[in-house]
């Protein structure tokens, strides 16, 4: 039931804000709060046995469950869902129009994903992947800026639409496979590994596609960033933190376990083309002038770390693989919230045009600084554990590939530190009041947690590994 | 004894933590001590614990936590306390305490000195990790660590951005380095399943199931090593890395980051011992290193640079050792090189204090009667890097030169020129320095001063240890005939493969006598040009001299790494963003939206609206049914 | 009542055939939509009268009821159709055909 509460509790809550007039930033921020603590709160009780999944059948004729679980992976994925989804609701730092609105789409986003996370069957997975995508559709179209939106708005939805439904027809191939067809996930774990290796293949490239498309993986990606550029901001951390999650998710939650031969005899170009997209990415960051666009590649770099690191399929990949998940997820929060605060004080975000922040606004600059150094994966950040593990699980595929992907720790430095100086640093100071107490709040957690995970990952790391 | 160690890195942390976030309310004197005394401490304790070891001499693994435990993966920290780490810890502790000091002094006037007492704080600490960890992931904390401090006292001064970048290249080359180390890391990780030194070498010896990939994983480590102690070809970050304020060149670029490279291969000596070319490999790297960077800071005019190509060459005096399998000399080379090479930098950043900020010797010259100390200090300094006896740098220096006699004639030749180019470019740097006539302005002489006591203790006490600190190492063939033994052989045995020296005392004797030699022709043939006659360094203008030329621009190393790397990566870059990302995806993307988009157009034509076309259609259809039926 | 006996049932499917072919045509080239509704009514009934022709023929009464059927089916075909030609006059003020081909794609 606990599960259910989960999942209902945002749920209800962007209902609620629908009809609602008032104070829905604060409602909403106490939802995911009670919503965390519940969460919190049912991990503890699952560990003294009491069981908090649940199991609903819907359709019976085609084995269609309502059927969420909260294992270790679920678990730290609705932790990162919550506690992203707290930051960025609380990152919002000025008025918007119909507030009620954007925050009744936001919960409903927050809502579908924590679904795809808990889903413990396929078609309730891959509704709720798709169900993720009306409200971030919405919040885009009606809350983004710039030229083109709509046009933007609908290239972005269309193509990750598309790319989902080979995931369908992967999943309807391993569904109509089985004796007594049902989405029950360990069922279709079964049936899928009792599929031949070329079989597996083909329902693994169906499956690799959808989640290409939306992680993004080259060549897969264009849609990413004029998406990220154009929607509001919280929108973005929205898709980066959490939303791309998902897809790297499926590939631990249902590519793994369900089609393991396909992978390692047919799988293997998906690998590839994850190490292409780490560098590819990591050079298109290199070329960006803009501060939002290079976060975006650079996410994209991290993404396909994950993706490469996961496929490799060893327990290092995997946990590695969560573990940057959520690393990525508090990181991307912090990134685009650093990125917001540049913004709405200099009015842009061309880096050549900025530069000696740090002299007017030294706490800010420090706490940039750790953030850019977790996301180079400097030891004791969070991000060095997931990209040591990823690049571990990655070299048992190949060490050439793992030296490939490993060039993305330099390229990352040198785009990272590159856009630091030039914003942060030299002689020619521009204003730059300093961070509010909330701004300041935001990038201290953001950092407080990312350099906690660095040097303690095993509290997380045994949340992963701990499966119930 | 042992699990003192545990708190060695500790105080410089919270010594970190305090000035980071208390130090707004204290004043700098305060503040100063408070950095200084938390590297004091852990001195003591590292001496504690480096006098255990000198009784037991036998590995211990002190568990703090566990750190990253995933299926067969794990890693904790926790620490090793052995002959070499106690033996980094030492003169870490101890160089870094005295910089601590001398920074007091040297940065008082900074308004960014609690920045820079905490930054040197944290240094501190990440170098200890580097040397105390007991496996290679905890090594790697502490080497990326005092990578990233390193970064931010190259570009300590950051409103400069010749400095940052001089910085944000220190840290992207060494990242190269890195990356090998990383691989290195996982690869052994693969083969032999563990990190710990421990399991790997010590008492599991892991490391030979390493099979066909050992020189690989030698090889691996070795560019690591490259990146972090500036060897060819990864040595051009080091001479910028001079942008930063002076003590950091000495704490960081000279006595310890930059000798993280020897400990790394000293630590894994069981590996290179077992593979032949790994060590042709890192031999030869360190030879051309000492001889390119000897050859480049004869015409170096800046004062740190100079220092800088110093201690390039002087690293690969070490790599040299290394390769020819003479682990314990290089580390011993290591630590007195940490003492002259420090005093050097502080005595040359009292120079540059005294000076106002100038750093070019052509400007300076007679500062012998204005800073006695700092005179005397640097004056035995610069005869301890030159290698003539009893002072330090002559018994590290001298039996690398005779392993490499014993080795490999063409390397003792090369490192002999190495060497005596050293003497020259030494005494050159310090005879325009200290002797003749002030070539400054007027302003500079007027100001000229001897340094405070919080700069000149340092210098003081790093000369004695640069006198005596050569003792401990006493050659192997003359040690025995005076029964003295190589006592730091000896200690180091248990840990790192020992060096074997077939030498006869005679050849020994006779080896010195000559590096002696050329070192004092080379010290003569200095004076004679720059006191005797007094011959200026020439100008840059006037240099006409094609080899002249070349040196001064090192080789034109930054350029070609320009030219082959920066600008194709660039180039590559922009052109895969022009045409791959906004070009072919884009049109790839809206081109097949816009397809089905053209098909639909031609589509549309059928439902045109008018009734009589559905009409005729649907007859059409009817009768075309009827002929199939 | 001779005359009856001397219709046989080509001469029912002549009519009936005629009939359906003035309905198609009918359809088919005016632009009149009140004329084609009946030209449908038309066709309608063509096929009525094949069926009662059939259903004498066989002597059995299946094709009467069928005819009940198109009756039943024509008159609500007519009350929709009479609404919706309805509707469309006071919309368009017209029941050309031509002018109705707004739901073109």
């Amino acid at each position: 039931m606990i599960a259910l509460a989960i999942f209902s509790i945002p749920l209800l809550l962007s209902l609620l804000l629908f009809n609602s007039r008032s104070n829905s930033n604060k409602l909403a921020l106490t939802g995911l709060m009670t919503t965390l603590v519940v969460a919190i709160v049912g991990k503890v009780l699952q560990s003294y046995g009491h069981i908090i999944s649940l199991d609903v059948p819907l359709i019976d004729t085609i084995g269609f469950h309502f059927s969420l679980i909260l294992d270790g992976p679920a678990f730290v994925m609705v932790l990162l869902t919550l506690i992203a989804g707290i930051g960025i609701l609380y990152s919002i730092d000025k008025e918007i129009q119909n507030a009620n609105r954007f925050y009744a789409w936001s919960m409903m986003m927050i809502a579908a994903m924590l679904g795809a996370f808990m889903a413990a069957d396929a078609l309730m997975f891959y509704l709720c992947y798709e169900w993720a995508l009306i409200p971030i559709f919405f919040l885009i179209l009606k809350w983004g800026h710039g030229e083109h939106l709509s046009k933007i708005t609908m290239r972005f939805f269309l193509y990750t639409l598309f790319g989902s439904l080979f995931m369908m027809l992967s999943l309807l191939y391993v569904h109509q496979s089985m004796a007594h067809p049902t989405f029950e996930m360990n069922a279709m774990w079964e049936a899928g590994k009792a599929l031949t290796a070329g079989q597996q293949g083909w329902v693994f490239a169906g499956l690799f596609i959808a989640f290409a498309v939306k992680m993004p993986v080259f060549p897969f990606h264009s849609w990413q960033p004029s998406t990220y550029d154009h929607a509001p901001i919280q929108g973005t951390m929205l898709l980066a933190a959490i939303m791309l999650k998902m897809a790297t998710f499926g590939l631990v939650r249902w590519a793994l376990p369900m089609v393991p031969a396909g992978i390692e005899e047919h799988g293997q170009w998906a690998i590839y083309l994850s190490v292409i997209s780490v560098i590819y990415a990591s050079l298109m960051a290199l070329t960006q002038k803009r501060l939002k666009l290079m976060i975006a590649y650079s996410s994209v770099a991290h993404v396909g770390m994950i993706s490469a690191g996961v496929l490799s399929n060893t327990d290092q990949g995997t946990v590695g693989g969560l573990f940057e998940m959520f690393s990525h997820g508090i990181l991307a929060v912090a990134m685009f919230a650093v990125y917001q605060m540049i913004e709405s004080r200099v009015g842009h975000d061309r880096m050549n045009e900025m530069g000696g922040i740090r002299t007017s606004a030294p706490s800010f600059a420090f706490l940039f600084f750790i953030l850019v150094m977790g996301s180079v994966a400097l030891p004791f950040t969070s991000g060095f554990v997931g990209e040591f593990l990823l690049l571990q699980s990655l070299s048992n595929t190949g060490l050439g590939l793992a030296a490939l992907a490993g060039l993305s720790v330099i390229l990352g430095a040198a785009y990272m530190l590159r856009g630091f100086q030039k914003m942060m640093l030299g002689g020619k100071a521009i204003a730059f009041s300093a961070l509010s107490s909330k701004e300041t709040m935001i990038l201290s957690i953001a950092v407080i947690i990312v350099i906690a995970l660095g040097i303690y990952p095993n509290i997380l790391i045994q949340l992963i590994q701990n499966i119930l | 004894m042992e699990k003192l160690v545990a708190l060695i890195p500790l105080f410089p942390a919270l010594g970190f933590l305090c000035i980071t976030f208390l130090g707004k309310n204290m004043s700098k004197t305060a503040v100063g001590t408070l950095a200084t005394a938390m590297v004091g401490i852990s001195f003591v304790l590292a001496s504690l614990v480096f006098s255990t070891q000198l009784h037991e001499g036998h590995a211990t693994m002190v568990k703090v936590f566990d750190w990253i435990h995933v299926g067969t993966f794990k890693v904790d920290i926790s620490f090793i306390v052995d002959p070499l780490s106690s033996l980094y810890i030492l003169f870490i502790t101890g160089v870094g305490s005295l910089i601590h000091l001398y920074s007091i002094g040297y940065m008082h006037e900074d308004e960014g000195f609690n920045r820079f007492m905490s930054y040197l704080n944290l240094f501190v600490f990440f170098m200890l990790l580097l040397v105390l960890g007991d496996n290679l992931l905890l090594l790697f904390v502490g080497w990326e660590g005092v990578g990233v401090c390193s970064f931010m006292l190259i570009g300590f001064w950051y409103k400069d951005h010749a400095n940052n970048d001089a910085a944000k290249k220190a840290f992207v080359i060494n990242r190269i380095g890195d990356l090998g180390l990383l691989l290195a890391m996982t690869l052994i990780f693969i083969q032999c399943g563990s990190l710990n030194y421990n399991d790997l070498m010590i008492s599991g010896g892991d490391i030979a199931s390493l099979g066909k990939w050992t020189t690989l994983a030698a090889i691996l480590l070795f560019i690591g090593a490259m990146g972090k102690s500036a060897q060819f070809p990864l040595h051009t970050w080091l001479p910028d890395a001079m942008a930063g304020p002076t003590p950091v060149s000495a704490l960081i670029h000279a006595a310890t980051m930059v000798t993280a490279g020897i400990y790394l291969v000293a630590r894994f000596s069981d590996l290179f011992a077992m593979s032949e070319m790994a060590s042709q490999v890192v031999t030869w790297a360190g030879v051309i290193t000492a001889v390119m960077g000897a050859s480049i800071a004869l015409t170096q005019n800046d004062i740190k640079k100079v220092l800088a190509y110093s201690t390039v060459s002087q690293l690969g005096f070490m790599f040299a050792a290394l390769g020819m399998g003479a682990y314990s000399i290089a580390v011993f080379h290591v630590v007195t090189h940490a003492f002259f090479k420090a005093l050097l930098f502080l005595g040359s950043g009292s120079v540059i204090h005294a000076m106002g900020g100038e750093q070019d010797i052509r400007r300076m010259g007679g500062l012998k009667n204005h800073m006695s100390i700092t005179y005397w200090t640097f004056l035995i300094g610069t005869i301890a890097i030159a290698g003539i006896f009893p002072f330090a740098g002559f018994f590290s220096k001298d039996q690398i030169l005779a392993h490499a006699m014993e080795n490999n004639l063409t390397v003792f030749v090369l490192l002999m020129l190495a060497a005596a180019g050293t003497a020259f470019y030494m005494f050159r740097m310090f005879y325009l320095t200290f002797h003749g006539k002030f070539r400054g302005t007027h302003e500079q002489e007027h100001h000229l001063h001897e340094s405070p006591a919080t700069m000149t203790t340092p210098l003081i006490v790093l000369a004695i240890a640069s006198t005596i600190g050569g003792f401990i190492g006493f050659p192997h063939a003359i040690g025995e005939s005076l029964h003295v033994h190589h006592w730091l052989d000896h200690f180091l045995s248990g840990t790192v493969v020992a060096a074997h020296s077939h030498l006869d005392a005679t050849a020994e004797i006779i080896l010195a006598l000559v590096a002696m030699g050329v070192a004092g022709g080379m010290i003569y043939f200095a004076y004679n040009t720059y006191v005797s006659r007094g011959i200026n360094a020439l100008e840059d203008e006037e240099i006409n001299s094609g080899l002249h030329k070349l040196l001064l621009k090192k080789y034109g190393f930054d350029e070609l790494y320009d030219n082959i790397i920066r600008k194709p990566i660039d180039y590559i870059a922009s052109g895969l963003h022009h045409w791959v990302e906004d070009k072919a995806l884009m049109n790839i993307v809206d081109g097949s939206g816009s397809s089905v988009k053209g098909i639909a157009r031609l589509l549309q034509g059928l439902q045109n609206g008018q009734i009589i076309t559905y009409l005729l259609a649907m007859i059409g259809g009817l009768i075309a049914l009827l002929f199939l039926i | 009542m001779e005359i009856l006996h001397n219709i046989y049932i080509q001469h029912y499917l002549a009519l009936s055939i005629a009939l359906f072919c003035i309905g198609i045509f009918g359809l088919l080239f005016r632009k009149n939509a009140i004329i084609m509704f009946m030209c449908v009514e038309l066709m309608l009934n063509a096929v009525n009268i094949a069926l009662v022709a059939f259903s004498k023929m066989h002597g059995d009464t299946d094709g009467q009821i069928f005819v009940f059927f198109i009756m039943v089916v024509a008159a609500a075909e007519v009350a929709v159709g009479l609404a919706i030609l309805m509707m469309l006059y006071r919309n368009m003020h017209s029941t050309d055909t031509d002018s109705l081909n707004q739901l073109k794609g």
